[in-house]
């Protein structure tokens, strides 16, 4: 009896199970059939969390700010030169697009958010191309721009390209030096002697060049002025960023998105600004390929690379590098984590490569003209440096892979 | 001597004749009937996540399975042809209508998509195309089909046991093999993966609350990580049996859905959940569907009385299912004859239910060398894969491997001469600091014999949930 009523509980059990498990297959496949299994929520460790914080406030935001500050000397600057190559008010306007590049060019290895690309970053609004165009800029591009005059019309740089425009183009403008253009011959403004033309009237080329970078100092001010406005207090990058909130679906994929920016320390520091002027990259067909240095009519690749390490050591730290011990950073999830040696080797590696880049005067070209293994050995010090971000720093941190895509594990 | 010699061949008959009895046929249509199901739910998830375009479409190079290089993108169209045509034998065997025609349809086609990128391959992929090719030599279709309905011929209430007991070994071989690659120090003395994954996933609804319920330090908590390490083990390797004691099975179902749910909550690992909980209804009694339903043909409660000989599989089956279970015992053991850590080397990795066993990252650069001048090229492996390959290339030797002789041939067909190629891979396995995975002197390019590609697997011990703690209290102190 005892028996029987037993094997019948268990039936009955073993039937509610199995409805269990149906029920289960069915919601599953029916009510939440496209979505991947969640993963995010709302708690979170309070390192994490301390880090999308600190990247926001102390990071992004002072250095948007410093960035957007230096804009106002560069207008007054160019507003104050009258176009023409070789005059005193030139080299001021120089020393204030190179204050503002080099600024800018800290904030590189932090496109997170409205910085990034639009359908490849979450929330990116295409910021960091519409201020800096490396590596698609084309100084021929800008040299068009000056023929067709276009600029003066209301609302030009909303529809100009992005090597039209930007800071980059601003280096074509305030570093030329002569009034050729940088166009192929074949091109329809040298074969049909347009450019020649034009420039042979009094005044037009100078007129053009300050004309245009005025229009595109407006246009840089615009748009720095958006990221300084969306990391602010209460700005909605700033928001979403340090709560996970929308655009990102949880602080897992925005610390996802954080070392996405990273990216650009392998992809662009490493293979663009390095390996490929050095020869070591396959785009280089014969050895080095100097024309393809960041920054080559002003000469300051080598400060670009020192100011991206800078970048990236705020970020490493979560605020300023001299005060650490007041931000939570990377280093500190790291120690979090257990992985205090990890954090160390990160600092250390970017703080050597910082003071052998910036411990000497020679510009990038001249260095790889003249000692390329010394160039060559920083190369490797900086892959040194990617390494341990795509494999320690991950695993660790077990943070997805940037544009991996969504699929399955196992 | 003579009774030793016949006691085990009369075993062996009494086994073979317990396997040819009949059994309730309702377990083993529910079975085909989920399958289909939870196939059908994978596919659709394939066309509207946008899987295609990743995983066929817009890769530039596909990493080629050495026994399938036939298997290609032809062109777009063939892609969502043949997962259309695995969609449509889905839905055949879901509804039983020509179920052995659309497993036929569903398995050709779902395979060859898997053959196409080696990048692609999942543990779980695998399973479904293990029960797809041991389904189709059972008589599934005796219930719960459309083809039993129209014609009288394919139904039946009964079939014979083994065609059941079949899909328990293909079920029961995951669990035990994933159970075996759970028994090793990485999981059972340093919890991981599993700390460094709980880590990052305190945020998990539900689970990431209820664990700060219980620990201090909640989902990170080092006492959780070593629960859920022994806990997933001892599951892997004793779920079967719980499953198979009838006074048990009710319990064991109850684990069955609490393992799999907490991880589906956890990780991405898509159908595998689902496959498991539907697969593990094999393991109930053969007429549990029919019990459940109280349908009309459970009247049926007594076997018929029938030879046990009319439940023989042909010859021809019993040879491919013979040589299929001696390949799937032995098949996965193979990582036990090399030399080194699987986890490190990966030889011996596939097709041995290693699941979910590491945490693997590697940072990979190519250095290509030209004989002829002596100039040398570092290439990022990011120019010819997409990102989701090169996250699955960087810890695999063969992959690796296979890469670098297609720069190799990329170098020669631009005209840049015959090179060498050498492969800088800096790879963290389960958090420890990065080490050289393939020797940087092997010239990949020319070398085919794949020990030699590898190094030493890592001395040092991974990262510890220990070690997490002391790094907290002493950066507190």
């Amino acid at each position: 009896m005892i028996t029987s009523t037993c094997m019948t509980i268990q039936h009955r059990a073993l039937n509610l199970l199995s409805l269990t498990g149906l029920i289960l297959l069915l919601s599953v496949s029916g009510c939440e059939v496209f979505e991947e299994p969640a993963s995010q929520g709302e708690e979170v460790s309070g390192a994490r969390s301390a880090l999308l914080i600190g990247l926001a406030t102390e990071v992004y935001y002072p250095t948007y700010v410093r960035a957007y500050e230096s804009l106002n000397d560069l207008e007054e600057a160019v507003s104050a030169w009258d176009g023409e190559r070789g005059s005193e008010a030139l080299l001021t306007a120089r020393e204030a697009w190179e204050t503002s590049t080099l600024r800018w060019q800290r904030a590189e290895l932090m496109q997170v958010g409205p910085a990034g690309q639009s359908g490849a970053r979450v929330g990116g609004e295409d910021r960091r191309d519409l201020i800096y165009s490396y590596p698609l800029n084309s100084p021929c591009r800008v040299d068009q721009e000056l023929l067709a005059g276009r600029y003066e019309e209301e609302g030009w740089a909303l529809g100009a390209t992005i090597n039209a425009k930007g800071l980059d183009a601003l280096e074509r403008l305030l570093f030329a030096s002569s009034d050729e253009n940088l166009c192929p011959e074949a091109s329809a403004m040298n074969r049909d002697g347009e450019w020649a033309s034009w420039t042979s009237e009094q005044g037009a080329l100078s007129a053009a060049r300050k004309g245009l970078a005025l229009v595109i100092i407006a246009d840089l001010k615009r748009h720095m002025s958006a990221l300084v406005s969306a990391w602010g207090e209460g700005g909605p990058a700033r928001v979403a960023l340090s709560e996970g909130s929308a655009p990102f679906s949880g602080r897992k994929e925005a610390l996802d998105e954080v070392y996405a920016s990273l990216f650009y320390l392998d992809q662009v520091m490493k293979d663009l600004k390095l390996a490929l002027p050095l020869g070591l990259s396959m785009d280089c067909a014969e050895a080095p390929c100097l024309a393809e240095l960041e920054l080559n009519i002003a000469q300051l690749s080598r400060e670009a690379l020192v100011e991206n390490l800078e970048g990236l050591l705020w970020v490493w730290c979560g605020g300023d590098p001299a005060r650490r011990e007041l931000h939570s950073g990377f280093d500190d999830l790291l120690i979090d984590e257990g992985a205090p040696e990890l954090a160390e080797e990160l600092l250390s590696k970017t703080e050597a490569l910082i003071q052998a880049l910036g411990d000497r005067q020679e510009d990038l070209m001249t260095l790889i003209e003249q000692e390329p293994e010394w160039v060559e050995a920083r190369h490797t010090e900086l892959r040194a440096l990617t390494d341990l971000m795509k494999s320690q720093l991950v695993t660790v941190l077990n943070l997805s892979v940037p544009l991996e895509g969504a699929g399955d594990n196992d | 001597m003579i009774e030793r010699s016949r006691s085990p061949l009369k075993a062996m008959r009494n086994l073979g004749v317990a396997l040819c009895q009949p059994v309730s046929s309702a377990s083993l249509g529910a079975f085909r009937a989920l399958f289909g199901l939870v196939m059908l739910y994978s596919l659709t998830r394939f066309a509207l996540s946008g899987w295609v375009e990743e995983l066929w479409l817009k890769p530039q190079l596909h990493l080629k399975y050495p026994f399938a290089p036939w298997a290609q993108v032809y062109h777009p169209l063939q892609v969502w042809a043949q997962l259309g045509l695995a969609w449509g034998g889905a839905l055949g065997l879901t509804l039983g209508l020509y179920w052995r025609q659309s497993l036929l349809l569903f398995t050709v086609n779902f395979v060859y998509l898997q053959l196409i990128d080696l990048s692609n391959y999942l543990n779980h992929y695998y399973l479904v195309t293990c029960l797809s090719v041991l389904l189709v030599w059972t008589p599934a279709g005796a219930s719960f089909s459309l083809d039993a309905l129209r014609s009288p011929r394919v139904a039946s209430a009964f079939v014979p046991r083994w065609s059941v007991e079949l899909l328990r070994f293909q079920v029961g071989v995951v669990y035990l093999f994933a159970a075996v690659a759970k028994l090793q120090p990485e999981w059972l003395l340093h919890a991981q993966p599993l700390s460094i994954w709980l880590s990052a996933r305190a945020e998990t609804p539900v689970l990431g609350s209820l664990s700060a319920l219980i620990f201090e330090d909640g989902m990170r908590s080092g006492t959780l990580a070593y629960l859920m390490s022994w806990a997933g083990m001892l599951y892997d390797l004793t779920i079967v049996g719980w499953l198979l004691w009838p006074k048990s099975r009710p319990w064991a179902y109850l684990a069955v859905l609490s393992f799999h749910g907490v991880t589906w909550l956890l990780f991405d690992i898509g159908i595998f959940p689902l496959i498991m909980t539907c697969a593990t209804t094999i393991f109930f009694d053969p007429s549990w569907p029919r019990t459940l339903y109280r349908s009309a043909r459970a009247t049926v409660t007594e076997p018929p009385q029938r030879s046990h000989r009319s439940g023989l599989p042909s010859r021809l089956t019993a040879c491919v299912l013979g040589l299929w279970l001696t390949f799937q015992l032995l098949f996965p053991l193979r990582a036990f004859l090399y030399e080194g850590d699987v986890l490190w080397s990966e030889r011996g990795m596939r097709y041995s239910w290693r699941v979910m066993v590491r945490e693997k990252m590697g940072s990979l650069t190519y250095r290509v060398k030209r004989p002829a001048d002596g100039r040398v090229w570092e290439v990022n492996p990011a120019r010819y894969l997409e990102p989701r390959q090169l996250s699955e290339l960087s810890g695999q030797p063969d992959m690796i491997a296979q890469l670098a002789r297609h720069i190799a041939s990329d170098f020669t067909r631009r005209g840049m001469g015959e090179v060498q190629v050498f492969a800088h891979a800096q790879v963290s396995l389960n958090g420890r600091a990065p080490q050289l995975l393939m020797n940087p002197n092997v010239d990949l390019a020319s070398s085919t014999y794949e020990p030699e590609w590898t190094l030493p697997a890592p001395s040092s011990a991974p990262l510890s949930p220990n070690s997490a703690l002391d790094a907290r209290v002493s950066h507190t102190e």
